[in-house]
Formats: C-alpha cells, structure tokens, sequence
C-alpha cells in the first residue's frame, strides 16, 4: 500500500472518528436499557420488583442555576419523593412558538410545558395540546374554585382546558414615596382616577425629575399600556357581531384614553418616544421619575438593584372602572406527550398553594400564585407591595380578543402599534390614529 | 414530484448523472473532505431555504393542517399594510448606507495604508466592532443617542450650542442615526477589503505617475480609484446586499418606529412571521426580497463588468 492511500485512509478515519466524538453520545440511559435489553426470568414468582417509575419531561423557562431554578429543582425533588412511581427531568429552556413548534414537529417536546398566557389560544387551534378538562373534573370543586377566572380563561379554548395557570401577573402604579413626601404628597394616599393621576404626576415635576415614566416607544409595552386606559375607560378592543369581529378602538372612550395618554407627556421625560417597559424601569430606580406602571417583578428589580427607594405600589388610576391588564405561566401537556397521567400529577402538584407561594416568593419574587387562598400566606403580610397586584388579578379581564388572539396579533403588530405611535409623536391626530386603526385593522380580521 | 417507476431519465439527465458519477468515482477524496461542512450547510442553510419557498404556496400552520394558497402570499404582497412603508424605507436605508459607507471606508484605508506610527494598532481599532455583538453594539448605540441633556451625543453636540436632540425618536434623524451606527459597525471588514487592494497596486505606478508631476489628488484619479475598481464592486455588492437586509439596529433600537418611519423589510418579514404567526406570507415576502437583492446584483455586477480595469 502506498504512502499516499495511507495518509488518506487515515485522514478518512480521522475525520470519522471526530465526526463521532462530536455526536450524540453512545451509551444509552437507563430507560433505553430497561426497554431494549430482555433479561432473562430467573426469580421465583414470588419475588416482585417495583416497576421501574416514568420518567417525564418538565420544560421551564428558568436557568437551574439561577435562584428560581433551584426553587424549581427543590419542588420538583419534593414531589418525586412524594411520587416515587414519577422521575421527572427539567429542561430549562424557555418556551416560544418557534421552540414549540420545533420540538413538537420533531416529536421531542416535553411532557409539561410552561407558556406564557397566548400559548394556549395561538396552538390549542392546531390541536397542539392533551385536552385536561377530564382531569381538571377529577378536582375537588373548592380547588378548581380557587383559581381567578380571569387567569384560568386563559388556558381554555372552545369550552375545553389545555392550560392550568400556574402563575400569573396584573399591572399596578408603582411609585417613590420619598419623592410623593418630598413633593409634599401623601405617600400613604397614591392617586386613584386619571385626573388624581395627572396632578400627582405634575406635582412630582421638577428639574430633571419627572412625574410619570410613559411608555412612548413603539411596540408591545406601549399598546398594552395604552389598552389599560382604554378598559379603565370602559373601550375595549374588538367586539363581535353575527360571527363578525371588528376592530372597536375608534370609540369615544378609547379617543379620550389616547388624548389622557397623550396628555401625560407633559410629566414624562424626554426620552419617552424611545422608552418602552424596560427602560421606564430604569428611570424609576435612576430615580428620573417618581411613578410608573409595570407588573410584580418591578418591585422585586427595584428591591434589588435600588433598595434605597421605598416602594408604594397601588391599583392602577382609572376614569370609569377598574381594569388592568393580566397574565399568566400555563402549564400544558403537548400532544406527543406518553405520559399524560404522569405529567397530570406534575401539574395537580405544583398548582399547590403552597408550591405556588413557594416558587414566587422565594428570592427574586417576580410574579403571584393563581389561587385565591393564596394571599392567606405569611409571606403576604411581610410583603403587602405584592397585594395590589393579587387584587387586580380580581378586577382584570382576559382580553375579549383572547378567541381570535392569532388575528388579534397581526392587528396588535402591524396596526394599533404604528397608529399609536403615529400619534404620539403628532404625525396624526388621536381621531385620525384610531380611525386608522378601525380603517387598516378590520380587513385583516376578516 | 415523484418519479413514475417506468419513466427513464432523459437524455440531458442521464449525461449529467454520468457526469457526476465519473467525477464522483475517480475523484471522491476532494468531496470526502468536504462532506461534513456540505451536509452542515445543507441541513441548516438549504433545507430550511427551500423549506421556506414552498411554505410560501401555504396558509402554514405550524401544527395543524396548511393549505396550499398558490401564489396568493405573493399577490397579497402589496396589499398588506406597512409593505410600501417597508420597502421605501429599506431603499431609503440603503441609498443612505451604500455610498456613505464606501467612501468613508475609503478614506480610512487611505490613511491606514499610509506609512504612520502605530499604522497596526489603528487597523486593530478599525476593526474591532466588526467582531463585536450587534445587539451590544446596538444598546450602546441606543445610550449614546439617548434623548435629553443626558445623552452622550447629545452632551457632545451641547459643546458647540446645539440643542439635544430626540435622536431614535425624531422620524426625521431616526434612519440616519441607524445609518451612522452601521457606518461605524460594519467600516472595518470593508477597509480591511479596501487595503488588500490597495496592496495589491504596484509602486511603480504611483512612481511613475510621480515622475510624470502628478499630485496627491492626480495619483487617486487615475491610478488608485480606477485600479481599485474590482474591490469597490465587491464592496458595493456586499454593502447593498447587507443593507437591503438590516435588522438587528432596527430590532433593537427603534422596534422599526417611531410611526413606523425605522421599519425595514427584513424586520417586517420577522413581525409577520414570529409577531403575526403568518409564517407562509412571511416566507412569500423574504423570497421577494431573495429576488431583488438578486436582480440589483446581477445589474450592478453587468454595469461594472464594462468598467472594471
């Protein structure tokens, strides 16, 4: 053999060899053994060995290394004592359609899978989901009842339940109470109606200080935080009739909760047509503004990275009616799924109160249980800034466009979210935006 | 399409199979080699591609059943909202990109080809943002133009009167300002194309020309510029090809406001698909874009091909 075919068989194999190195390991887990490998029968009858418990997949979206996800771990090491037939493995990676939809494609999707409030409305259409209404029937009716109604809508679609709400969010006002006292305001009596609102905002204006952190930054945050006005103004976003769903924003009460809207621009910085949730978060522990609106977490990142400002947080201002806006971590059992007793055990278990208080609660506390009987918890009364947000969960309501959410989004993104910036930086008027909302944004829900 | 088990392969078939089974048996090493980047890029660069034309026949559904539209994701084009906005925009973007960033690249590789101190240092500096994260560089981009008296610009521009400025949130300097990041970001790689071929004139022609009385300005003219035109032609088809696809800046920095004016095509096609789950008519739309990036290289590269040195 000549040196040349040498060289080149070995190349070959070196290449081959690396090319495995590189793949997916070759020793099979302990479940491939116990299903592949037939052992032959040699015990006495008698002699009965436990069966080898199911092994079950739960997809989360936090990091085991970071503080909730050794929460996490702890609960579910909890549970797999209590469970010893289950052995349940944490993926922590967090979900989004396109990871969805890969992983279910590919018939590698886990058997629990956390989701963000849309998740059931944008796949339970495409029958993505183990349908959990029989389960759900085998609770008692105080636990079922137990859960807030506007989180567990949710997880429901055409009279069917394909989500439990695991944990949830509502919008509060957040605010600074040594700047309300050093503004000569009651910190104890934040504002409760937009007027309120507005003078409080004024009052807190001053110098390179300002009143409201507003949301101008075309996108998701500033639609959502505008739509809280327009419920708080008795609007809503669509309606049906005869089959037909319409774009109902070009209504008197979402043209005065644009101009109310457009209005506190006059106590927000000056960066707001390019400050969305993230940044207002900012501004308020830079301590550029004294108030501004956001969910749960904002308490626990103010705590955190500016444990200086003391914290008031309270229902959000309204005009007609309370409302703010809600969301919730579903937990939902994909289709691919071969365990779904096993993954329903999973689920009773960590929809426990306490295994909700307990996953919330624990260091950085970004969001609130979804059961009722929840604030009971001690962990409540030391910390009252989260009580506010469990209330809303009582006032707010799942967005009627919850039915149509895929049409809705399209509207939402391409529609309402360059309109309202359109008139935010007066390029149109609050009539003409919302007319070309109603104008642009009814064809697409056709 | 399948093949029927008594259809043979045409003539013009069977002499490209041949072709490519004599190549492949007395001259498989070459391809043995390349084999495992082939099969990388076919997995995650041509399947997906070619995925994505046909779901653009399709009201895909992720999971559930699609229905094959035709070309009705292809009609619905210019009937979509934003869709004008979006391509005047991203031409907007280009015209603004391209030409500004070719000179200034230039420029630099001018002066970086020149005999100064430290000369490797300052190529070292050029082109660090190249390597750099985008989306880094986009939110320190995003502080710089930070609206108010607090802004880093805006800080810079005070020294000299001039008021701040909104710089993300003005339609007016938002593109612009985005122009500006990428003149910045992308600069390095087109200088480092530049001074290879500036490398690659001969001195005796800058010496010649010397001697002939030409001046700095004279020596550019005709011999640096007309020389460096097969460079300048890559530059410009990357430039073009890059710009008609920019998103990350827009994604980052502006969400493609305000009112829409930062919107670009390929930050639409990422909203219709991942925003608006229209995963077919996002998919009808990149392979628009797929065609003119495709046309506007093919007339670029015939327009210079006449007059390239």
């Amino acid at each position: 053999m000549c040196k040349q075919t040498i060289f080149r068989w070995l190349a070959l194999w070196t290449i081959l060899a690396l090319m495995a190195a590189c793949g997916p390991a070759a020793t099979p887990t302990p479940a491939t053994i116990i299903q592949t490998v037939e052992v032959p029968v040699t015990v006495a009858p008698e002699v009965t060995e436990p069966p080898p418990p199911v092994t079950i997949v739960f997809q989360e979206p936090w990091s085991l290394t970071s503080d909730r996800g050794k929460v996490v771990q702890q609960i579910i090491s909890d549970f797999m004592t209590a469970n010893p037939d289950i052995r349940v493995v944490i993926k922590d990676v967090a979900v989004n359609s396109a990871v969805f939809t890969t992983e279910v494609l590919a018939g590698s999707a886990s058997d629990v899978v956390m989701f963000s409030e849309d998740g059931v409305s944008l796949f339970a259409p495409q029958d993505a989901f183990v349908d959990l209404t029989p389960y759900v029937a085998t609770w008692d009716a105080s636990k079922r009842n137990d859960f807030y109604e506007s989180i567990w809508a949710f997880g429901g679609y055409e009279g069917k339940q394909y989500g439990i709400p695991w944990i949830a969010h509502s919008m509060a006002l957040i605010y600074n109470k040594g700047m309300f006292e050093a503004a000569g305001l009651d910190p104890n009596k934040p504002p409760t109606t937009w007027d309120e609102l507005y003078e409080y905002a004024m009052a807190l204006t001053s110098g390179e200080q300002y009143g409201y952190g507003l949301v101008g930054k075309q996108g998701h945050d500033m639609a959502w935080s505008w739509y809280n006005f327009v419920r708080q103004n008795g609007g809503d976003l669509a309606t049906e009739t005869g089959g037909q769903w319409t774009v109902a924003l070009n209504s008197p009460a979402a043209l005065e909760a644009l101009e109310f809207y457009l209005k506190m621009k006059d106590v927000a910085p000056p960066e707001t047509t390019t400050t969305g949730g993230g940044e207002a978060n900012t501004l308020f522990i830079q301590k550029r503004v004294a108030m501004y609106v956001m969910g749960p977490w904002a308490v626990a990142s103010i705590r955190k990275d500016a444990p200086d400002i003391e914290v008031g947080v309270a229902p959000l201002p309204y005009s007609q009616q309370l409302a703010t806006t809600v969301g919730a971590g579903l937990l939902t059992v994909p289709r691919t799924t071969q365990n779904p007793d096993a993954a329903w055990r999973l689920i009773d278990y960590l929809t426990e109160v306490e295994n909700q208080v307990k996953l919330v609660s624990t260091g950085f506390a970004f969001r609130i249980p979804t059961r009722q009987s929840a604030v009971q918890d001690a962990w409540f009364q030391q910390n009252p800034e989260y009580i506010p947000f469990v209330e809303g969960l009582g006032y707010g309501h799942v967005p009627t466009v919850l039915a149509i959410a895929m049409k809705y989004n399209q509207v939402h993104n391409e529609v309402v979210q360059p309109a309202l910036s359109k008139a935010f930086i007066g390029e149109l008027t609050p009539a003409d935006a919302l007319a070309e909302m109603e104008t642009n944004g009814n064809p697409l829900l056709r | 399409m399948t093949m029927s088990p008594t259809m043979k392969p045409g003539p013009l078939l069977r002499r490209v199979a041949l072709a490519v089974y004599r190549e492949v048996r007395f001259n498989y090493w070459p391809y043995l080699f390349v084999l495992p980047a082939l099969a990388i890029l076919g997995a995650f660069l041509l399947y997906p591609a070619l995925y994505a034309f046909r779901m653009s026949f399709y009201d895909w559904q992720a999971l559930g059943e699609s229905e094959f539209v035709g070309l009705e994701n292809y009609q619905r084009f210019l009937e979509m909202p934003n869709v004008r906005l979006a391509v005047s925009n991203t031409l907007y973007y280009t015209a603004l990109n391209v030409p500004s960033t070719l000179f200034v690249s230039l420029f630099v590789a001018l002066l970086l080809n020149a005999e100064i101190r430290a000369r490797a240092w300052f190529r070292v500096l050029f082109y660090l943002p190249v390597i750099s994260s985008d989306v880094a560089v986009a939110l320190l981009w995003k502080w710089i133009y930070w609206a108010g008296a607090r802004g880093l610009l805006n800080n810079l521009i005070g020294v000299f009167g001039l008021p701040p400025q909104d710089w993300l949130g003005d339609p007016k300097l938002a593109m612009p300002a985005i122009v500006l990041l990428t003149i910045w970001k992308g600069m390095g790689s087109n200088v480092l194309i530049f001074l290879a071929g500036l490398q690659s004139i001969p001195p005796e022609l800058y010496e010649a020309a010397m001697i002939d009385g030409a001046g700095v300005w004279a020596r550019f003219r005709h011999v640096t510029w007309p020389l460096l035109r097969p460079v300048t032609l890559i530059v410009l088809l990357l430039l073009t090809i890059g710009s008609l696809q920019v998103f990350t800046p827009v994604f980052v920095m502006t969400g493609g406001g305000p009112a829409n004016h930062t919107l670009t095509i390929a930050f639409y096609i990422y909203n219709l698909a991942f925003g608006s789950g229209l995963y077919g008519f996002a998919s009808a739309v990149s392979y628009l874009l797929f065609a003119a990036i495709l046309g506007i290289t093919v007339i670029q590269r015939r327009y210079f091909s006449d007059v390239v040195y």
